[in-house]
């Protein structure tokens, strides 16, 4: 064996339920993840584990995402999708009956949509339950990330914030999934040296940073990012291997972007008669993406040719081929230098395969069968390594982020720099509030600071600010947070002035119902 | 193109000893400008945005000018065409045909068009589009009701189409970015 590579698959979506409208844009999200993404995978783990194949992989699964995965709501309306998107297949197997290049390609959508609603159906729409009854199985390991996505180098100059992050973060998980979590995915890979205490003593065992958070780590890492390091308080760290990132998302030779892939931005809810597919879109008045796309990547001109499946599936398991042998070869180069095998982590999002990268799930299923077949790179989970190879130096990473420069420009700056001051302020109110609270809380009181937490911790999650840092449509973002806080701050007056609205505490509880074990004193300082 | 990272130089920051591990076992460090759930949100905030403003579907090709000129010479029957007075770089122009072939029958009666069954509304009526590139056609559409009685008809169709000038048939809405490199973000 040359060594060991794990596969981290980041799988996140920031809590977005509406029940106060019957249709609602964003919540397509999560549908549309549902479908592209967390099924398709969900299928090749079973196929895996019918066949009996040695595929150890990492999955994160936020708390948000987890959520939303087990609401009713979303689950129904999440079915009602798949429903209408297949609805929307067999008119387009029809309406191409003149046209049998491209009805071969709808006839394919329509069979695969068939499989993913019975999939969806045969496991009463519970997705966690699946991740959940792999993971008991033994097939992959899955970690929690911080409550709600938040950027936790930003919230460290108030600890209890940090802390309620970790503790609702461990308490969905455990609800989620019948046991303690282990690994910690830190939002946006976010590292700063005041966290790694808050970390310890929330029990997590290991976390993950990027590339130059290990490599500027205190004392420098001696085998760099080929093996972890544990932290003061005994936390394994990895550092993302860079080589097999970029040959993932690289612009110039990525493999996502050959030519025979499926072209993400051609869409049927954009090239066709508006009368046509309006009914078909999230928001029918304007056109949107529907998911039936019909063209290859083809090329860097407008002009594209219909997708060709087989030569798309061709294409995944040649580049499933040269990344399992580059990270042989890579294995092999190092490998003298270190006394054990070396370990290349491999963090990925999770909606990268099959959302963005149609060929995403198909290019993983080769990867995991040629690695079953060569027996050159082991699949570990970090967890699994550091149960292997107790022994690590110890060192302290860096402050670090991924995205644009490393350091958490992309989620503070001047796009979206009031967000921090305010939250800032919500925190210490919320804390200074149940600093002063009886104990134990009387019940209303109890429900409205618990209530006012998850109104905090919503607004806190890192989505917002990206999206208003691309300035695409920052309307949704900004008001989400601003919503949250304005919530957050009547709760907080009427808890203060014992007046509270319990009209409006109970719609609050009803529409953000998330996180239902929510306890006010994970504030207290 | 789906994905896209920026390359940004090698960190000025590792050491001499770092420096060289790089140079044997990594070919280079990339920093994604948006990676992971930043690439994925991007993409969901795209979603949020509205129409942009109207782009010709296809831009103004360069071939627009010798088509024009020659036709302007003569046209196929022989008579002179009018010169086109002025190029308009933006004017762009697509046209897409669709058939419609709709009709009802007992809600409860058995329906194919071309074979495939399809689905009738509650009341028996239906309703279903058809491509109709340039070619001939035609299409069967059968019910059959429960009691066995069955009705069947044939439509035939033919489309032939001529261009003067670049038309285009795709994409049909002017308010899509052509899904150009230059175009993603």
């Amino acid at each position: 064996m040359a060594g060991y590579l794990a596969l981290v698959l980041h799988a996140h979506l920031p809590f977005v339920r509406h029940p106060e409208h019957p249709r609602f844009l964003e919540e397509t999200w999560l549908f549309e993840a549902v479908v592209e993404t967390y099924i398709p995978l969900l299928r090749l783990l079973e196929n895996w584990r019918k066949e009996q194949l040695p595929a150890r992989l990492c999955f994160t699964l936020s708390p948000t995402l987890c959520a939303m995965l087990r609401d009713p709501l979303l689950q129904e309306r999440c079915a009602r999708h798949i429903d209408d998107l297949l609805d929307l297949a067999e008119k387009e197997v029809l309406r191409t009956t003149f046209d049998p290049a491209t009805q071969r390609v709808a006839q394919f959508y329509e069979e695969r949509l068939q499989a993913t609603r019975d999939f969806y159906l045969k496991h009463h729409c519970d997705l966690a339950s699946r991740f959940r009854a792999a993971q008991d199985s033994g097939q992959i390991e899955i970690i929690t990330c911080a409550a709600t996505h938040a950027v936790l180098p930003l919230l460290a100059d108030d600890p209890p914030a940090v802390r309620a992050q970790l503790a609702a973060a461990r308490d969905e998980y455990v609800r989620c999934f019948g046991r303690l979590p282990h690994g910690i995915w830190l939002p946006e890979c976010a590292f700063e040296a005041r966290l790694e205490p808050l970390l310890a003593e929330a029990g997590f065992h290991w976390f993950l940073v990027d590339t130059h958070g290990l490599l500027n780590s205190t004392p420098p890492p001696r085998f760099k990012t080929f093996a972890p390091v544990f932290t003061p308080h005994g936390l394994g760290v990895f550092g993302r291997d860079p080589e097999s990132a970029r040959q993932v998302w690289s612009r110039h030779g990525g493999y996502p972007g050959d030519f025979r892939y499926r072209e993400f931005y051609r869409d049927i809810g954009f090239d066709l008669d508006f009368d046509y597919v309006r009914a078909h879109l999230a928001a029918p008045e304007r056109r949107g993406f529907t998911g039936l796309k019909y063209h290859a990547i083809t090329g860097p001109g407008s002009d594209k040719k219909l997708y060709d499946r087989a030569a798309a599936l061709d294409a995944a398991a040649t580049h499933a081929r040269h990344f399992l042998d580059a990270r042989a070869t890579h294995c092999a180069q190092v490998h003298p230098a270190l006394d054990r095998p070396p370990i290349l982590v491999c963090p990925y999002d999770a909606e990268l395969f099959g959302h963005w990268w149609f060929e995403g799930p198909e290019f993983l299923d080769a990867l995991v069968r040629l690695a079953a077949r060569d027996n050159t790179i082991r699949l570990i989970t970090p967890g699994d390594y550091l149960a292997a190879h107790p022994i690590n130096q110890m060192a302290m990473p860096s402050q670090s982020s991924w995205g644009e420069g490393g350091y958490l420009k992309v989620w503070l700056n001047e796009s979206n720099h009031w967000i921090q001051p305010k939250l800032r302020a919500a925190q210490q109110r919320l804390t200074a509030a149940v600093n002063h609270a009886p104990r134990p809380l009387p019940e209303l009181q109890r429900r409205a600071l618990a209530q006012a937490g998850r109104e905090l911790l919503l607004a806190q999650s890192s989505d917002w600010p990206f999206i208003l840092r691309s300035q695409s449509s920052p309307e949704y973002a900004r008001n989400r947070v601003l919503n949250h806080l304005e919530n957050f701050s009547k709760l907080l007056s009427q808890t203060e002035n014992q007046t509270i609205d319990l009209d409006f505490l109970s719609t609050l509880e009803a529409r953000n119902n998330i996180f239902p074990g929510l306890d006010p004193h994970w504030w207290r300082e | 193109m789906p994905l896209q990272v920026e390359p940004v130089p090698q960190p000025v920051w590792l050491t001499p000893e770092q420096e060289e591990l790089l140079e044997t076992a990594i070919v280079s460090i990339l920093r994604p400008q948006a990676v992971g759930s930043l690439e994925f949100a991007e993409q969901l905030s795209r979603k949020l945005a509205g129409p942009a403003a109207p782009k010709p579907a296809a831009a103004a090709p360069s071939s627009l000018a010798p088509a024009v000129e020659a036709l302007g010479i003569s046209s196929p029957g022989g008579e002179a065409v009018p010169a086109v007075p002025e190029r308009a770089p933006n004017f762009w122009f697509n046209v897409n045909a669709e058939l419609v072939i709709y009709g009802a029958t007992e809600p409860d009666a058995q329906v194919s068009i071309g074979n495939r069954p399809i689905r009738l509304r509650e009341d028996g009526s239906f309703s279903y589009r058809f491509a109709l590139p340039d070619g001939q056609y035609s299409l069967p559409i059968k019910a059959v009701a429960t009691h066995g009685d069955m009705r069947q008809t044939r439509l035939s169709f033919r489309r032939d189409t001529e261009h003067t000038g670049v038309v285009g048939t795709h994409p049909q809405d002017p308010a899509l970015k052509p899904p150009a490199p230059e175009n993603i973000p």
